[in-house]
């Protein structure tokens, strides 16, 4: 079977995809993998076979089809649809470069981010089976139809009246975590993969006092309406009060935005780049703004979150997570530096959050593995694509 | 069975699905016809019981929240999602009644207009078929994948992760007119509607000379003004007999007319069967409305939207296109003498109008319905 797994715009879209293409190679599969430029490392440095299919960031695809790049609108619907035509134009430059590779190499089944929509379009050009793949968590439906709406033109060329639906999806989220609005989905379980690099104790040792990891690594390739970092200045303001805390602090950044803070005092601070599959198992509280990666670390190595998230949808998940008693949130706004310190510290107190935490580990656990889902694929690659739709 | 039909904010899209929904009546069928309270009287009018469910206007959608107006994009791309837009927000404000109404009235299938997108979220919140009844030939398919973008917040609250397809698509244009691509549909021969008035000789009879009717439709603008003047001053010094077809304040505007000129409200179903040629902005029942009636056409499409299908009809023969940007008065008649010289248009113009006579008629077309249903 040739699998292709095409990613969104962002490295969170595609590292959640790489145990699901590894797993399909293992079992003998030609995989390639498809990414933009500044996405592309991400599979490279798994060991994927990988074509670049675009060259371009998100936030370069905020310029429109007439070279206006108007700014973005505030929160809200307006925002949601504009960024989900941002995602439209990145389609559209990697629809492109999917079609040349194509031509070269023809795929058996596409499997594609849930922000890919360039995926079902390749696959209904080659043929064969689309398969979604989501996180159902920060995948806003206004972002997807947006993104669809701006593809007009070119689903008017492929002779398209909308985007071809996916066989079916598979998604990594938990039941609970789940929105309600997700399209049904096989289960996954999630296995959390990072770009590595080499372990040092300290990532994978814990000395006594707790350990907050404070996850604030931008995402190279992201910006322009879903990169959800947290912002250096913001950072160097919480980093002293957190230290005050009897705990062990580990700030994720790149290694860029590593060099902005000040040498750490004592020891009991480690900032930089590490693999966030490594460090989060060690870990007793992950901060974040809602980026699905640490949301699925802390789910799948029952570690309890703190999220401060900028964006209204990317606060609804992290909602669900609290809801289910394994996080609390804490909109941009209310998340002043007291505001945080209190948080974290109710978060390492109160043992319910470890024992929510736990019970929703157990229940990812439980998700069948990357391997069950690709026998599925196996079985949808032998499928013919869905017959086409009557719409109209 | 209960037929729930949603209907558009205009009376050109209202009057495509009249039709059906008086032969779904006729056939015993309960069928309640649901748009805006500015539409009723033209669904009344139909003899079809209308229910209210939404007070604001079609109209309202080209303002924002704060009553500021919205700017129409000139760029082709950024217009057909500007108009999705403005589609998708009438849709919701339609849902806000919709929903409730089939809460109270559960009807057993849902037949919208083509450009009335609360009619598939209505049908699937109420858990029925949808059936997407064309209203026109075809309008290009980025104004409702905007129009789904816009519906996405609605969408979310009803738990729908898409924008739900149709179980049947009733198409109204010719085979030979269709695009390459369109989607498999039940076909329907078009049947001229209009709301009638009362009703003059002089409409359905034709005197010696050749009877050319100009259809200003509702929408004229300024430059669209100038032209009707100009063809007017042109018509007097024609052997014709001109017709405008305008609403009383645009005839008051044009001054005193020529003998041969008659301009007010006319009943494009009975006046057309006696025109040697129509001139129109090509709006999509209008258009229909003269195929149906086997008239050459001269048409300028002033709005993006009518651009696919005007190119069609004129590539087919039966009508010949004047770009918007070449609208002068002068080309414009000479369009017009054109097409009435050339005997190929008025053949073209019967052969498409022989063809839609023998597309299924609204009663096949319902079976289909029932079908679906049952």
């Amino acid at each position: 079977m040739r699998v292709l797994f095409v990613a969104g715009p962002t490295v969170s879209t595609a590292l959640p995809m790489v145990p699901l293409a590894q797993a399909a190679r293992r079992v003998g599969h030609e995989v390639f993998t498809a990414a933009s430029e500044p996405v592309l490392p991400a599979f490279v440095s798994a060991g994927l076979a990988a074509v670049p299919v675009s060259s371009k960031t998100l936030e370069e695809c905020r310029r429109d089809r007439r070279g206006e790049s108007p700014p973005l609108p505030a929160e809200g619907n307006e925002r949601d649809l504009a960024v989900g035509r941002m995602l439209g134009r990145f389609a559209a430059d990697c629809l492109t470069g999917l079609l040349r590779f194509v031509a070269d190499w023809r795929p058996g089944i596409v499997v594609g981010a849930a922000q890919a929509t360039s995926a079902p379009l390749v696959a209904h050009h080659v043929g064969v089976p689309y398969v979604r793949f989501a996180t159902d968590l920060a995948e806003p439906l206004a972002h997807h139809l947006g993104s669809v709406a701006e593809l007009g033109p070119e689903l008017e060329q492929a002779g398209l009246y909308d985007v071809p639906r996916p066989l079916f999806s598979v998604s990594v989220a938990p039941a609970g975590v789940r929105a309600d609005d997700s399209p049904p989905a096989l289960a996954m379980r999630h296995v959390p993969y990072d770009t590595q690099c080499p372990a040092e104790p300290w990532m994978y040792t814990r000395k006594g006092p707790p350990r907050i990891l404070v996850y604030a690594r931008s995402d190279d390739g992201g910006g322009g309406g879903l990169g959800a970092e947290l912002s250096t200045g913001y950072l160097r303001t919480l980093l002293p009060r957190l230290s005050a805390l009897d705990a062990e602090l580990l700030l994720a950044v790149s290694d860029s935005a590593a060099v902005s803070f000040p040498e750490p005092p004592g020891g009991r601070v480690h900032i930089g780049r590490m693999p966030l599959d490594v460090v989060a198992v060690s870990c007793d509280l992950i901060v974040h703004a809602g980026d699905v990666l640490p949301t699925l670390a802390g789910l799948a190595h029952g570690v309890p979150q703190l999220a401060l998230p900028h964006e209204k949808w990317r606060a609804e998940h992290s909602a669900r997570v609290a809801r289910l008693g394994a996080a609390r949130l804490l909109r941009t706004t209310e998340a002043t530096p007291d505001a945080v310190v209190q948080a974290c510290s109710d978060l390492l107190a109160d043992p319910s959050y470890r024992d929510a935490a736990a019970r929703l580990q157990t229940e990812v656990l439980g998700m069948p593995v990357p391997a069950a889902v690709v026998r599925e694929l196996e079985k949808a690659s032998r499928s013919r694509p869905a017959a086409k739709e009557e719409r109209g | 069975m209960r037929i729930l039909f949603v209907a558009g904010g205009t009376s050109g899209v209202i009057f495509s699905i009249i039709p059906f929904a008086q032969t779904a009546r006729n056939a015993g069928h309960e069928v309640f016809m649901a748009g805006p309270e500015d539409v009723m009287p033209t669904i009344t009018a139909a003899g079809v019981p209308a229910v209210p469910v939404t007070s604001r206007r079609m109209l309202e959608t080209l303002f924002d929240e704060e009553g500021n107006r919205r700017v129409i994009p000139r760029d082709l791309h950024e217009r057909y999602i500007f108009n999705g837009r403005q589609f998708g927000r009438y849709a919701s404000w339609c849902l806000d009644g919709l929903l409730p109404l089939v809460d109270r009235w559960r009807p057993d299938v849902v037949v919208g207009g083509a450009l009335a997108f609360a009619a598939p979220v209505v049908a699937r919140y109420a858990g029925v078929p949808y059936v997407k009844h064309a209203v026109d030939m075809g309008e290009p398919r980025t104004i409702d994948l905007a129009a789904a973008a816009e519906l996405a917040p609605y969408l979310r609250r009803l738990g729908l992760f898409e924008m739900p397809g149709s179980d049947l698509f009733i198409d109204i244009c010719p085979p030979s007119l269709r695009e390459a691509d369109a989607p498999h549909a039940q076909l329907m021969t078009y049947v001229p509607y209009a709301t009638k008035g009362r009703v003059e000789p002089w409409m359905y009879t034709r005197g010696k000379r050749p009877r050319l009717l100009v259809s200003a439709g509702s929408r004229v603008t300024p430059d669209y003004f100038d032209v009707l003047g100009s063809l007017v001053r042109k018509a007097s010094q024609l052997d014709v007999e001109l017709l405008v077809a305008a609403a009383t304040s645009t005839a008051e505007k044009l001054g005193p007319l020529p003998d041969n000129v008659r301009i007010g409200w006319l009943p494009l179903d009975l006046v057309a069967p006696t025109c040697d040629l129509v001139m129109s902005h090509a709006g999509g029942t209008t258009v229909l409305g003269n195929m149906h009636y086997g008239v050459p056409q001269v048409l300028v499409p002033y709005l993006p939207y009518a651009m696919g299908f005007t190119t069609r009809l004129s590539e087919y023969g039966a009508a010949k296109m004047v770009l918007p940007e070449d609208d002068s008065p002068d080309n414009i008649a000479q369009a017009c003498q054109d097409v009435l010289d050339t005997a190929s248009y008025r053949q073209r113009a019967r052969d498409i109008a022989e063809e839609m006579s023998v597309m299924p008629t609204p009663a096949t077309t319902l079976r289909a319905v029932e079908r679906l249903v049952s």
